[in-house]
């Protein structure tokens, strides 16, 4: 209003896209320097032999070759695509079921919400350790609990039994971080729906699984995308953190993740360069992975009108 | 009037610049040094704060957790990060040195009062397959036999000897075991060979483990048949199956003998309600177990080189030396201070058989240490998913092979 | 009649509530309880929820120690100036993806999407690499500045929330004269509040129990965070250099962590 000389629409648009780019400019600065570097960067090791102390020798994809020929790999490869769809699948659910059951207006609710989200607080590391001990053979209170309850003695050991692991594991899940992270999300596009839907349905006589299915799945579907993509990313990238203490690649290979191999190869074999090319791996997945999700979302997702 | 004043500011700050440098060059010398445990909090066990009052070096001690230790100091070695004294962990010596990143302490040594001779063997074999002397150990740890005294005195078996064979040892696990009504465990003969023991029992049934010339993984038959006893034992309920919880079966009293490293006896202390000693770990081919130490080495980034070994000189002397046996419970890598005796566990009353220490270091060697974690991380689990019948111990010890050949040489 | 029902669903859906609460507290409970043991009761069996012998002796030998209250203040001055960067960048960085249009917007959301789907792990050593360049090693600032410019998974957030406030509220402002700058912080950043609180919450609890970072960046004790403590100073505190007495400081952590979450 100040400028009483009229821009033309290209000059309001150019100076449009100059205060876009402006705002963004953060990212910009942050993404060469924090991503696109470090990211060229462990391209160009994967093509190489590096080791942790530094010593590289230009290997071109020998790396890649090595890989597919490795046993470990392959194992790697199909335990992590069955890890990450059931965890991705198993915590959403927990995580919507606690959000819903939040979701009443009640007098304690804050105090529900906190024991809800209390585990994610604690660090990972020591979550780990903590169900090391309760899901111990001999000494676990999981088993003391089951003796009890069962009257016959339980010695099932639970994170070494190839059997029970996964169940151990996919259990141990839902007290993470990010389950918790889920819910809170959950919570909040939950408060979103608006009521009165639900009470249109409850004039025409629905009942509670219509009202869910017709209602609040369609409206929460966008916040269930964002779900499953961060936690599919969270299950492919950052379990390591998780599986490492617990069951370091879990009985005979059965929880060897590739983010743990990566850890391992990376930092307990010292062999960077290998890691690199497992990260490039990893990355691939995590990118089939989201696109799948978000070409899915094309037909169950509904935006706001 | 003011230009003089200024002039006369500007020259009294270049001195006091000039003189700068000069004061801190005459300042006292600093050292860092990294390590994976605190230094102890009594200030008479700190060896390195007595380093300092000894060589008027200051030692500024860098504490690394000791699950990224190893990781951490490549990643230093890497970046010609600062750490001018990094005590580095067998695995490791081998890779800094291929790295250029640490120095050969052969002229030092020449010029000191250590006397290289002195050292165990072990420390020798290592050197010369490095080529020169890369590092100093600062202590010598090994494996050894605990057993619980009452419980053999009511099964009525003779104590282990340190020459006690593998037969032997079977033999007293299975009698030693004690099985509730429903055919559970109540007692175990033996708890289960721990993340350092596995290797003392592959080594001790004739497999080399660890070659020095070529730096690989060397198990075969040695290792097959003892995870094929110990799947045996774990299947007769005489050892316990591997398990997750922190339990100490041995301490709490539910097994009779336990293969541990020596450094459990400065846990135990007099703590245990039982009578209990130590023995040589059993022989079977040959009597076999691991050395746990760490290096002094002097890092290629470190600027003062001769400060650095005045340090390192101290904590290798019989002060530093014994001041470690002391605090830590280790002997000292050299036999002469070693048998001073000073790192026998004082509060640890029940032992008698001291010497099984003495013997176990002259039969002990840098064996599986010197592999990178990954692979022999990845051979134990094979060998423990072995002994719950999960896979052959014969495609365990293969697996384990195929993955060290993977890794090593990369 | 429908308010029977209506009765009995509710006690069943309380009941099903608190079901779901104690199995979630019930790590807590056990950390809680082995923080109050001795070293050789954590390791007895059969194992005990009530300590025999419960000591405060543990919780009372850290906080006694000046150490504790600087590895409090590192963590509290590393979730400060993470929390304040990521509030400030991300949200700006979310305005233009959410509410304007200009070329290449897609493509920059894509890429956005695209660097979390990158491994953290293997970002880490060139990152190290880097650090170790700027000299920035031992310092808090690794993981403090890149805080300043945009997480990803926070503009995220925020371009879906900034999604839902109705377009009306722009033009209004900019009928008044308000430049996009303007708009952006006296109209769209008060409408926010809850999602700039979920935020900050969400980012501090990340922050406080962050390990691998600070781990791999820092080495001297002067600006070491209390995850890291706990797996060193707390790992073997005591005069065996291998006890394990991490169970102690977890305990503390939690409790501590108690006032924000009742918000």
């Amino acid at each position: 209003m100040a400028k009483s000389s009229p821009q033309t629409a290209a000059q309001r648009r150019r100076r449009n896209n100059l205060v876009a780019y402006g705002f963004m400019s953060p990212w910009f600065i942050g993404f060469l320097c924090f991503s696109a570097f470090p990211i060229v960067y462990m391209l160009t090791m994967s093509l190489t032999n590096r080791k942790l102390t530094g010593l590289s020798k230009f290997l071109g994809f020998k790396n890649y070759v090595n890989m597919a020929a490795s046993p470990t790999f392959l194992n790697s490869l199909k335990v992590t695509l069955y890890f990450t769809l059931v965890m991705m699948i198993v915590t959403a659910i927990w995580a919507l079921f606690m959000a819903m059951l939040l979701n009443r207006k009640q007098r304690l609710n804050g105090i529900f919400q906190f024991f809800y989200f209390v585990p994610a607080v604690i660090p990972t590391v020591a979550l780990a350790f903590a169900f090391r001990m309760i899901m111990g053979a001999d000494a676990g209170v999981f088993n003391y609990l089951l003796t009890i309850l069962s009257g016959k003695s339980v010695n099932i050991n639970w994170l070494y039994d190839v059997n029970t692991v996964y169940f151990a594991v996919f259990f141990v899940t839902l007290f993470t971080y990010n389950t918790g992270q889920m819910m809170m999300i959950f919570r909040s596009g939950l408060n979103d729906v608006p009521t009165e839907l639900y009470e249109a349905c409850e004039i025409d006589g629905a009942s509670a699984l219509r009202k869910f299915r017709s209602v609040t799945l369609p409206i929460l579907s966008p916040v269930i995308l964002f779900n499953m993509v961060m936690g599919s990313i969270s299950a492919l990238n950052g379990s390591f953190a998780l599986l490492y203490p617990l069951t370091e690649g879990g009985p005979n290979g059965a929880t060897n993740v590739l983010s743990l191999l990566i850890y391992k190869e990376a930092f307990l074999n010292y062999k960077v360069g290998y890691g690199c090319a497992l990260s490039v791996v990893l990355f691939l997945i995590a990118a089939v992975f989201a696109s799948v999700l978000f070409a899915l979302s094309k037909r169950y997702v509904y935006y706001e009108i | 009037m003011s230009r003089k004043l200024i002039a006369l500011l500007l020259s009294v700050l270049m001195i006091a610049a000039m003189a700068v440098p000069v004061a801190m060059a005459e300042a006292q010398p600093t050292v860092s040094l990294t390590v994976w445990n605190e230094p102890n909090e009594d200030p008479a066990m700190n060896m390195y704060l007595q380093a300092e009052k000894a060589t008027g070096v200051k030692v500024n001690v860098t504490v690394i957790p000791e699950t990224e230790y190893s990781s951490k100091l490549n990643q230093m070695v890497a970046s010609k990060s600062d750490a001018d004294i990094m005590i580095v962990w067998e695995c490791d010596l081998k890779n800094f040195v291929e790295a250029n990143g640490i120095l050969k302490l052969d002229d030092y040594l020449a010029k000191s009062s250590i006397d290289q001779k002195d050292f165990i063997d072990a420390v020798a074999n290592l050197s010369s397959g490095l080529g020169a002397t890369y590092g100093l150990p600062w202590c010598a740890a090994t494996e050894i036999l605990y057993y619980n005294q009452d419980m053999f005195d009511a099964a009525g078996i003779a104590y282990p000897t340190n020459d006690w064979t593998y037969a032997d040892f079977q033999a007293a696990a299975q009698k030693l075991t004690q099985k509730n009504a429903d055919g559970t465990t109540k007692v175990y003969g033996c708890t289960l060979p721990n993340l350092q023991t596995w290797w003392a029992g592959v080594g001790a049934a004739g497999d080399q483990v660890y070659d020095p010339s070529n730096g690989q993984l060397v198990i075969g038959d040695g290792a097959t048949k003892f995870v094929t006893d110990c799947a045996q034992m774990v299947k007769d309920g005489v050892m316990p199956q591997p398990s997750s919880d922190t339990a100490d079966l041995f301490s709490s009293g539910m097994a009779a003998m336990s293969w541990q490293g020596s450094w459990q006896i400065g846990t135990y202390g007099g703590n245990l309600p039982f009578n209990w000693d130590i023995a040589v770990l059993p022989k079977d081919a040959r009597q076999y177990n691991t050395l746990h130490t760490g290096f002094y080495t002097i890092s290629s980034t470190c600027k003062n080189p001769d400060a650095a070994w005045k340090v390192i000189e101290y904590l290798m002397g019989p002060d530093g030396q014994a001041i470690n046996s002391k605090s830590s419970g280790n002997p000292s890598a050299l036999k002469a201070i070693a048998a001073k005796g000073d790192w026998k566990v004082a509060a640890a009353t029940s032992i008698e058989n001291w010497d099984a220490i003495t013997k176990s270091l002259e039969c002990g060697v840098f064996g599986y240490t010197c592999l990178p974690a990954g692979v022999t991380g990845n051979a134990v689990n094979l060998f423990q998913s072995a002994t719950l019948g999960q896979i052959a111990p014969k495609d365990a010890v293969s697996q384990a092979m195929q993955y060290a050949a993977e890794t090593i040489g990369y | 009649m429908p308010g029977r029902k209506n009765k009995l669903s509710h006690a069943m859906i309380t009941l099903l509530k608190c079901l779901v609460a104690l199995i979630m507290f019930f790590p807590i409970i056990w950390i809680v309880s082995s923080s109050f043991k001795s070293l050789v009761e954590v390791s007895q069996f059969p194992p005990t929820i009530f300590p025999k012998s419960p000591q405060l002796d543990n919780y009372t030998r850290i906080l006694s120690e000046g150490a504790f209250y600087r590895y409090l203040r590192n963590t509290l001055i590393l979730i400060l100036g993470t929390g304040v960067g990521t509030l400030l960048s991300s949200s700006l960085v979310a305005y233009p993806l959410a509410r304007m249009d200009f070329p290449g917007k897609n493509l920059f959301f894509s890429v956005i999407i695209g660097t979390m789907l990158v491994p953290g792990i293997s970002l880490i050593i060139p990152q190290y690499m880097m650090f170790s360049k700027l000299g920035w090693l031992d310092t808090l600032l690794p993981m403090i500045v890149p805080a300043w410019f945009a997480y990803p998974y926070n503009v995220f957030l925020f371009r879906q929330f900034f999604r839902t406030i109705p377009k009306e509220l722009d033009e209004a402002a900019a009928i008044d004269g308000c430049g996009r700058v303007r708009a952006f912080f006296r109209v769209l950043v008060p409408l926010s509040k809850p999602t700039f609180a979920t935020v900050f919450v969400l980012s501090s609890v990340f922050w406080w129990n962050e390990l691998t970072q600070p781990i791999i960046f820092l080495n001297r004790d002067t600006w070491r965070p209390l995850t890291v403590a706990v797996m060193s100073h707390y790992r073997n505190f005591g005069d065996n250099p291998f006890t394990i007495t991490w169970h102690t400081l977890m305990a503390a952590s939690t409790l501590m962590i108690i006032p924000p979450m009742l918000l």
